[in-house]
């Protein structure tokens, strides 16, 4: 099994190395090959809505600056972690560049939710596994909560959590959460 | 000589052709509305202040200002990363006002249902408590497809009313001495929801024809296990 562990090199504090190290010897211990990506600054243009990896070279992104390789690792993953710096309440300009560059891997065209809201259809028949991280010095309460309802809200089959600084509590919920690829609607 | 007041408009649009983006039209017909004797509208346009390296110039607007509009189109169910990128270096290089300063925004998404920008308004509220900024609001839109193409027509009112009444509450609220309460809307275009999804998808073949692919092209699966 595979997991692929992103980090943003802006955020690189001493909890991203703690966490670093304790997700992956948690991967490790569960079987994963855990392989690392660190996304510097500058280093992945922003998505710029032009829709070419849907209408001109469908499931890749025309700008060839390493998101391909990326997209690619995260497709190949049984789990991908995103180690993920909380600003504002949501995810850090890098990290949140890797997510909106995730958009070759869904389709174009709507489709309805079992709950009655709108989404992209998936593009393959199964994805990794997918768990946001959220870490940071100074989080309000206010601002973990919203982290996870970003992450989680409008997706299925995402996981979510909050470091608070207590290694037992993030193995804890890593140990609850599904590591497998999951099908259907994400 | 009046007490100017400065709103700055930060368009957040990632697109290229500018002409094409939702938010620098919204930015633009803020400008319109609220240019007047007491009131400085200031249109701060994120993608070239990033693309041209011109960020201090803008960061020195939003720092100035008494209040910001933030307008922007919802990327995975919350802010573009180049918008992120823009609020996070400025807030670590402005990290409190040195004034009293409100926030507001303007969120659109291509789905139909507005209340998807929910967490996207909430994120710009955590902006404004970091930054010492009052957050009193905005407008959060649904079919941000349609607002170009179909601005004219009647069923756009239900979306361009509120964006004006934002653009001129926020006016109002720059020259009060309190502002009004806190006030979020959420809005759709009045068009029928099955007949979206048809021109919508309609949209992603024709497109796809114009690049010379065939359907099954769109079904591409490149990084297949």
């Amino acid at each position: 099994m595979k997991a692929y562990l992103l980090s943003d090199g802006e955020f690189l504090s001493k909890r991203h190395a703690e966490l670093d190290e304790l997700v992956t010897g948690f991967l490790a211990g569960r079987g994963f090959d855990v392989q690392k990506k660190t996304i510097e600054r500058g280093e992945l243009a922003f998505c710029r809505g032009c829709f070419d990896c849907w209408t001109k070279t469908p499931g890749e992104c025309i700008m060839k600056d390493g998101v391909s390789e990326i997209n690619r690792a995260c497709m190949e993953s049984d789990a991908v972690v995103y180690l993920c710096p909380v600003v504002f309440g949501q995810f850090s300009a890098n990290i949140k560049s890797s997510i909106d560059r995730w958009l070759p891997n869904m389709l174009p065209f709507f489709m309805t939710r079992s709950d009655g809201s709108t989404m992209h259809p998936p593009r393959y028949e199964d994805y990794p596994a997918q768990v946001f991280l959220g870490y940071g010095e100074g989080l309000t309460d206010d601002e973990a909560e919203l982290f996870v309802d970003i992450s989680k809200k409008h997706r299925s089959s995402v996981e979510a959590l909050v470091d608070r600084g207590d290694d037992e509590a993030v193995c804890a919920a890593l140990m609850r959460m599904n590591l497998n690829r999951v099908g259907g609607p994400l | 000589m009046p007490d100017v007041k400065k709103i700055a408009l930060v368009s957040a649009s990632p697109k290229v052709n500018q002409n094409l983006a939702v938010s620098e039209f919204l930015a633009k017909k803020g400008e319109s509305l609220l240019k007047d004797e007491r009131i400085e509208p200031i249109v701060v346009n994120v993608r070239r202040a990033l693309v041209h390296k011109e960020t201090q110039d803008a960061f020195r607007s939003m720092a100035q200002a008494d209040a910001i509009v933030l307008i922007f189109p919802l990327y995975f169910f919350c802010m573009p990363a180049m918008l992120t990128r823009f609020l996070q270096d400025f807030a670590a290089e402005s990290p409190k006002t040195d004034h009293a300063a409100s926030v507001y925004a303007i969120v659109n998404c291509g789905f139909p249902e507005p209340e998807i920008n929910r967490e996207a308004m909430r994120v710009v509220e955590r902006f404004a408590i970091r930054t010492g900024r009052t957050f009193l609001g905005g407008v959060m839109t649904g079919c941000g497809g349609m607002v170009l193409g179909a601005q004219g027509a009647p069923f756009m009112r239900s979306v361009m009313e509120p964006v004006e009444r934002l653009f001129q509450r926020a006016g109002r609220d720059a020259l009060a001495d309190t502002p009004e309460p806190v006030q979020v809307d959420s809005v759709t275009v009045r068009f029928p929801r099955k007949l979206y999804f048809i021109a919508g998808n309609a949209g992603w073949r024709g497109m796809a024809r114009k690049n010379k692919l065939k359907k099954p092209d769109l079904y591409r699966k490149p990084y297949e296990r």
